[in-house]
């Protein structure tokens, strides 16, 4: 039986279909090619960024190309003047015994440093250099050999790899590194999970599972559930900016992060310098206590030894005079202050800190985290929660043992995403964190931090091409730091992901 | 289902069966929840205008009526989950064993143990069969494994599920069927022990066989537990309940012994609805 209308053309109807179908192939088309393309740039050329840092670097190639009989003595002055040597004598050089040369590169004393930094990115043995510069026929030996010795082997890629994550930048695109940005990235990243995680889940607990009943409290949970909303779409720099108020200087009311009002974890200490050259130290209360001053009967100690002393003085003429003791200081003495961090060094405001950066990026997405929670527990059907409140369970009992295990899934592949978004965030590290150079990697959540994306942007932002290659390298190990949170993450989800449903 | 016997023509006939098949048994003396000038709304809709009903201690009590005549909202209010909804509220006297559920000072959590209740979906929880069952006693109680091994067998034994899953307890709940499903709800409320157990449409959403086994169920609980079943099916309601309230737009209409009631009703309106002619 038919309706007695007349009917939709049936290709019409089909047509529209096939339209999106072949669309949706396309789409997808579309979107594998950019992936592969972007993909492969990326690897490519930060490929030739990490390519850059293995085998000797082209001063001496072309060096050696044009002088063909130079020697090893030659060469080297050449890769030393090259670089940021001058005045490097191939006599000096030989001269030094293996001890001494072994000595002054691992001392770093400024001429042997720059040497060593010359030679560190093509990573020579320390005994094959000596070698080299200790043979007497040094003056002879063809500066083809050196570059021989000099030449890329295998594991010269895997050694400027290792370089590379862990090194700090330099002003050299063959030795730049991404390790203390990496550290970086992972310590912000740890605080934004360990503090958004807990903080979104239970905001989102406290929004869907107990609701208010009364008029007022729903007005003020419907206002709430609207912001919250909102500021998921809040541009991230926004949030830079109220981190850098709210975390980095506390509205100014505690004091600014040099001067702070509370530290923990952390002692200050002046140092003085005695007649016999021994260092010893005062300990003060606080980084902006006026400084110690020198008198007699202060209590010193060596923070080395633990020995203590009680200080004795001298005018500058006795010291002149010859006075060398232990324990005994010239009047003026100088001191200099220095502080010993504790790993659960915390102080307040937080300053440019790791904290204050990891607490930013967790307010740029609580938002999403919260709504990604809310959506999951939202989606648990209303007839288990009826059926544990009709058991006599109370709200907490039904969220602990029978919503929130069931969101959690739902709850993990939110808090992915928005994770994956917190570690290539790159606006509000900015604020917080600033462009600086910093060489080490952060070891306290009270040290100066820098991320991989700012770093990158550095890199991206130079005019030297190199820079940019070792920008796509960056991106490169950002990726994979990404890969590995993810995995992380998506491991956890199956793990409570119970076999059953 | 037999046929019709002598002048026991249809619906009535299934009621007389039914209680001569029990056999004669008076109505108990003993009041489990005496109901009282209880009226209740949803914002300003009143739902239920003073309602008076005695619901005996173990006996089955069948509330029947047409949708919406606010016998899904009274079995709600026993148990206070009409309270999760936010503009609901009630006045009136609704005493379960001499507690006045509706006083504020009365713990919901200790009601609910108190009163069981079986939806009108199955809604087992997404756990094994053992831990749907073990899942209210161990919110009430400090249990040692051996003890909530022994509830779990005892409730699923009384809800006549035993055989059937005593091999897969581990298993899923949500890999039974829609009559096991319904079954296990049951013996998840009968693990409490409850002094009264509410179903709301318990086999709305269940295929006739099904219906069956849990008419048997009930029937086999009837004597331990005061039962108070939710019904659209007007057979149901004859043929397992002892009692029966037919309920109309918010007021009981009329209440008293099943096989009175499907038999002799006083009004006319409740012989329309039992008969078929509205509803």
């Amino acid at each position: 039986m038919s309706l007695a209308f007349t009917p939709k053309p049936q290709s019409r109807r089909t047509l529209v279909n096939t339209m999106f179908l072949t669309l949706c192939v396309f789409v997808a088309g579309v979107s594998v090619m950019v992936l592969v393309t972007l993909l492969s740039a990326i690897f490519i050329t930060g490929v030739q960024g990490v390519k850059l840092g293995v085998g000797p670097g082209l001063d001496l190639e072309e060096f050696v190309q044009k002088n063909p009989d130079a020697t090893v003595m030659q060469a080297l002055e050449e890769l030393a003047s090259s670089r940021t040597i001058r005045s490097l004598q191939s006599e000096e050089l030989q001269g030094l015994s293996s001890e001494e040369i072994d000595e002054a590169l691992g001392r770093g004393s400024r001429r042997a440093g720059n040497l060593a930094e010359a030679l560190r990115s093509p990573p020579i043995a320390m005994d094959e250099l000596v070698a080299i510069v200790q043979d007497p026929e040094v003056d002879r030996t063809p500066a083809s050999t050196l570059l021989t010795q000099l030449a890329p082997e295998s594991g010269d890629t895997i050694a400027r790899i290792e370089s590379f994550l862990s090194e700090p930048p330099s002003r050299n695109p063959e030795q730049a590194g991404i390790g203390p940005a990496l550290w970086g990235t992972v310590g912000i990243s740890l605080v934004c999970a360990l503090t958004a995680l807990p903080i979104g889940v239970a905001t989102a607990i406290s929004m869907v599972e107990f609701r208010p009943r009364r008029r007022l409290p729903r007005i003020v949970h419907g206002f709430v559930d609207l912001n919250i909303r909102n500021l998921a779409g809040v541009p991230s720099i926004v949030y830079g900016v109220i981190g850098l108020t709210a975390f980095v200087q506390l509205w100014g009311v505690a004091g600014n992060a040099n001067e702070p009002t509370l530290a923990i974890g952390v002692s200050y200490h002046d140092q003085f310098v005695d007649t016999s050259s021994r260092t010893w130290s005062v300990e003060v209360p606080r980084g902006n206590s006026p400084e110690t001053e020198m008198a007699d009967g202060l209590v010193l100690v060596d923070s080395s030894t633990g020995e203590s002393v009680t200080a004795r003085t001298v005018s500058r003429e006795e010291f002149a005079d010859g006075v060398r003791e232990a324990g005994v200081f010239v009047r003026d003495a100088g001191s200099s202050r220095l502080s010993d961090e504790a790993w659960y060094y915390v102080q307040i405001p937080f300053g440019r800190s790791v904290l204050a950066g990891g607490l930013t990026l967790m307010l740029v997405i609580l938002p999403i985290v919260i709504i990604a929670s809310m959506e999951s527990l939202r989606a648990v059907p209303n007839s288990l929660r009826e059926g544990a409140l009709a058991q006599g369970a109370t709200t907490w009992q039904v969220v602990r043992r029978l919503t929130l295990p069931a969101a959690v899934p739902g709850i993990m592949t939110g808090s992915i995403l928005a994770m994956s978004r917190a570690i290539g965030e790159a606006a509000p590290i900015l604020v917080i964190a600033g462009i600086v150079y910093i060489t080490w990697a952060p070891a306290n959540l009270m040290d100066e931090f820098t991320a991989m994306p700012l770093q990158i942007y550095n890199w991206a932002g130079r005019p030297q091409e190199a820079f940019h290659k070792i920008a796509a390298s960056g991106i490169i190990v950002l990726l994979a730091v990404l890969l590995v949170f993810n995995a992380t993450a998506v491991l956890i989800r199956q793990k409570f992901q119970k076999p059953l449903q | 289902m037999n046929a019709p016997r002598g002048g026991d023509s249809g619906i009535a006939g299934v009621a007389k069966r039914a209680a001569e098949s029990r056999g004669q048994r008076s109505v108990s003396s003993n009041v489990a929840i005496k109901t009282k000038d209880f009226s209740c709304w949803y914002g300003d809709f009143q739902a239920l205008d003073s309602l008076e009903l005695d619901i005996p201690e173990h006996q089955v009590t069948a509330l029947i009526g047409p949708s919406g005549c606010g016998k899904s909202t009274y079995l709600r209010w026993i148990n206070r989950m009409n309270e999760l909804i936010p503009s609901a509220r009630a006045e009136g006297t609704l005493m379960i064993h001499g507690t006045q559920v509706l006083e504020t000072s009365v713990d919901v959590v200790d009601l609910r143990r108190r009163v069981g209740m079986v939806f009108q979906k199955p809604n087992p929880f997404p756990k094994s069969i053992y831990d749907n069952i073990a899942f209210g006693p161990r919110l009430h109680y400090k249990l040692k494994k051996s003890e909530v091994d022994n509830l779990v067998e005892k409730a699923l034994r009384e809800a006549a599920l035993w055989n059937e899953v005593k091999d897969r307890l581990r298993d899923s709940a949500l890999g039974l069927s829609g009559g096991q499903q319904q079954r296990l709800c049951i013996a998840r409320a009968v693990a409490l022990a409850p002094e009264v157990l509410l179903m709301d449409e318990p086999c709305s959403a269940l295929d006739p066989k099904s219906t069956l086994r849990i008419e048997e169920l009930i029937a086999a609980l009837r004597g331990q537990y005061t039962i108070v079943i939710v019904t659209h099916n007007m057979q149901q309601a004859a043929r397992v309940s002892d009692i029966t309230a037919f309920f109309n737009v918010g007021k009981i209409v009329e209440s008293g012994p099943t096989e009175r009631l499907f038999t002799a009703p006083t009004y006319s309106e409740t012989e329309d609805y039992i008969t078929g002619r509205f509803g």
